[in-house]
């Protein structure tokens, strides 16, 4: 097999899953544009491929550190010293109401509640709870110990039910 | 056996929505990814030709383009925090280079904005050619790195490159040859291009513009030296070694210009929904290959935002703001309505035709409607039913909408 039919074959496998993941970590702008991107480097570093291990962990981790690098970059960006000025134009938030409109009030603030989480949070959240990946496959997608996943699992869960407790995204969701 | 507990949480998490990429839209992404001319970063990168850029817009296509092209771009490394690259640097740089190396490249570290970076410059020329290969890369501070089995992939920052070379002689003997191969071995280890000569730049300039992840090593080591380029033209064949050139040739040259779209780019996506945009996408002028940017949106753009894009664009490329009928949202709305009533529900049933697809042409700036068999007549009796003035009736047999017939063959 090609690196090219495996990459189409972990297209046609994986999409879906690394979409989903993109959706929650980035949101539905940036997702399609990352999506691609995921599939650009992992056929680059295929080599870097550990055949005995799971290519949608493997891709899922490459999904996540993108969606970090993405982040880090758009925050520094060089436009912003090439022009020595923040932007007049205030930037617009990642979620689009368009996108999450359809969900029920209570998924909405869900959403928005896991995007108000800390990274790791918010990660092993969407690999876990909503994906539910085993134990094992986040532990490999995030490269964390599997005791890690359990407990950072355990306080993001915690983290979520006391946001939603608060009710702090009923305002957001009503106006949306 | 161990019993695992599930609380209200882990219940709602289950039940959270899983959205799915749309088909047209995965296909969209899978074939531009099998078109791609992705090789392995350890094998030689393909050459990026400038006129495939002309289909493609957007950060990913002109960064899967190019990205490859020239070099690994993504360096497995050790991971290492952005201050103390320079103290490293310095202290790895062999005695007999440094003074060379200082003059070569200049890294600049901006506290304010937290980021690095860095610029090289090479020049030489043998008997036919001149050359130059420029380097910028901008590094974010605490840099990005990830763990993939027991090796370290950093991917931080971009960088862009620009390889220029100059035929020395007559005009008239370069322009007829077709292909130029061009071959850079740096430290040896070397990457073939072969370059149509219809990406002359003028008369007898050849220009390489490419962008990459990683912003400091992207494709140029701290200890490079030098680097050898070998251009095969025609029958004849000559080594140019370019070496590392004088810092005041080349201060505040800025990103490259694959870079610099980029740059502009996400200032584009930062200060404006792409909602209420229409498009932005870059073009090459058929004369010269030189990149042209569109900004197209139905609203007057505010003139503030004008003036920055021109401000960071700086005349590398041309600027043309174009005003259209009708904004993204207007057409994601329309796609999204016709597509339920026509292809879900069949609402609309013709004796003359049948409906095949509806998607949305963004630079058309239009919903399209694939139709077969296509008359003017059956399109009007659309037009007529839809009464709406942001749609395009098409040939739904047109060669270029094979993959869309394809998605509908599948799902019906």
């Amino acid at each position: 097999m090609t690196d090219k039919e495996r990459i189409s074959e972990w297209f046609h496998q994986y999409s879906d899953d690394v979409y989903h993941f993109l959706i929650y970590r980035v949101g539905f702008h940036e997702a399609e544009d990352l999506l691609q991107e995921v599939y650009i480097r992992a056929w680059k570093n295929i080599d870097l491929f550990e055949w005995q291990s799971n290519p949608k962990t493997w891709l899922l981790s490459i999904a996540r550190h993108l969606a970090v690098d993405e982040y880090r970059i758009k925050k520094k960006s060089i436009w912003k010293k090439m022009i020595s000025f923040e932007s007049k134009h205030e930037t617009k938030s990642v979620v689009s109401p368009e996108s999450i409109f359809e969900w029920n009030e209570e998924k909405a603030n869900i959403y928005l509640g896991i995007q108000s989480l800390k990274e790791n949070y918010r990660d092993v959240l969407i690999l876990r709870g909503i994906q539910e990946l085993s134990v094992r496959d986040t532990a490999e997608a995030l490269q964390w110990s599997e005791n890690k996943v359990r407990l950072t699992y355990f306080r993001a869960k915690d983290a979520l039910r006391k946001n939603l407790e608060r009710g702090m995204y009923r305002e957001t969701s009503s106006q949306g | 056996m161990k019993r695992v507990h599930r609380d209200d949480v882990d219940e709602k998490l289950k039940n959270m929505p899983k959205p799915s990429v749309n088909v047209s839209k995965k296909k969209k992404i899978h074939n531009s990814l099998m078109n791609m001319d992705i090789q392995r970063s350890v094998k030689k990168p393909s050459f990026f030709r400038g006129n495939d850029l002309k289909s493609l817009g957007g950060f990913v296509a002109i960064g899967a383009l190019v990205l490859f092209v020239f070099v690994a771009t993504l360096i497995v490394d050790n991971y290492r925090k952005g201050d103390e690259i320079l103290g490293d640097i310095e202290n790895e740089m062999d005695n007999e280079i440094e003074v060379h190396q200082e003059e070569a490249k200049r890294t600049v570290y901006d506290e304010v904005f937290g980021l690095y970076i860095y610029e090289y410059l090479f020049k030489g020329e043998s008997n036919h050619w001149e050359g130059e290969f420029y380097y910028f890369g901008e590094g974010v501070s605490g840099d990005v790195s990830y763990k993939v089995g027991n090796q370290t992939i950093e991917a931080q920052g971009l960088h862009s490159y620009e390889l220029k070379l100059t035929y020395k002689g007559e005009s008239v003997d370069i322009q007829n040859v077709e292909e130029l191969e061009i071959t850079t071995s740096v430290k040896g280890d070397s990457k073939k291009w072969e370059q149509s000569t219809n990406n002359l730049q003028s008369d007898k300039e050849y220009w390489i513009s490419g962008i990459g992840f990683d912003g400091r090593r992207g494709s140029i080591k701290e200890n490079d030296e030098y680097i050898e380029i070998t251009v095969k033209w025609g029958n004849q064949e000559e080594t140019i070694t370019l070496y590392s050139s004088h810092l005041d040739e080349w201060e505040d040259r800025g990103p490259a210009v694959a870079h610099l779209q980029e740059i502009v780019s996400m200032y584009i996506d930062d200060s404006i929904d792409f909602m209420d945009l229409a498009y932005r996408t870059y073009h090459l002028h058929s004369e010269n290959n030189t990149p042209y940017l569109v900004i197209a949106s139905s609203e007057e753009l505010e003139q503030s935002f004008k003036d920055t894009v021109l401000k960071l664009v700086d005349n590398k490329f041309d600027v043309e703001f174009r005003k259209v009928e009708f904004s993204r949202q207007q057409l994601f709305h329309t796609d999204v309505g016709l597509n339920k009533r026509l292809i879900e529900e069949k609402e609309y049933q013709s004796e003359n035709f049948e409906i095949y697809f509806v998607r949305e042409f963004t630079f058309e700036n239009r919903v399209g409607i694939g139709i077969a068999p296509y008359t003017d007549q059956h399109a009007q009796e659309l037009y007529d039913y839809l009464d709406t003035d942001d749609i395009l009736v098409l040939d739904a047999t047109e060669e270029q909408y094979e993959d869309l017939l394809r998605d509908y063959n599948i799902n019906n």
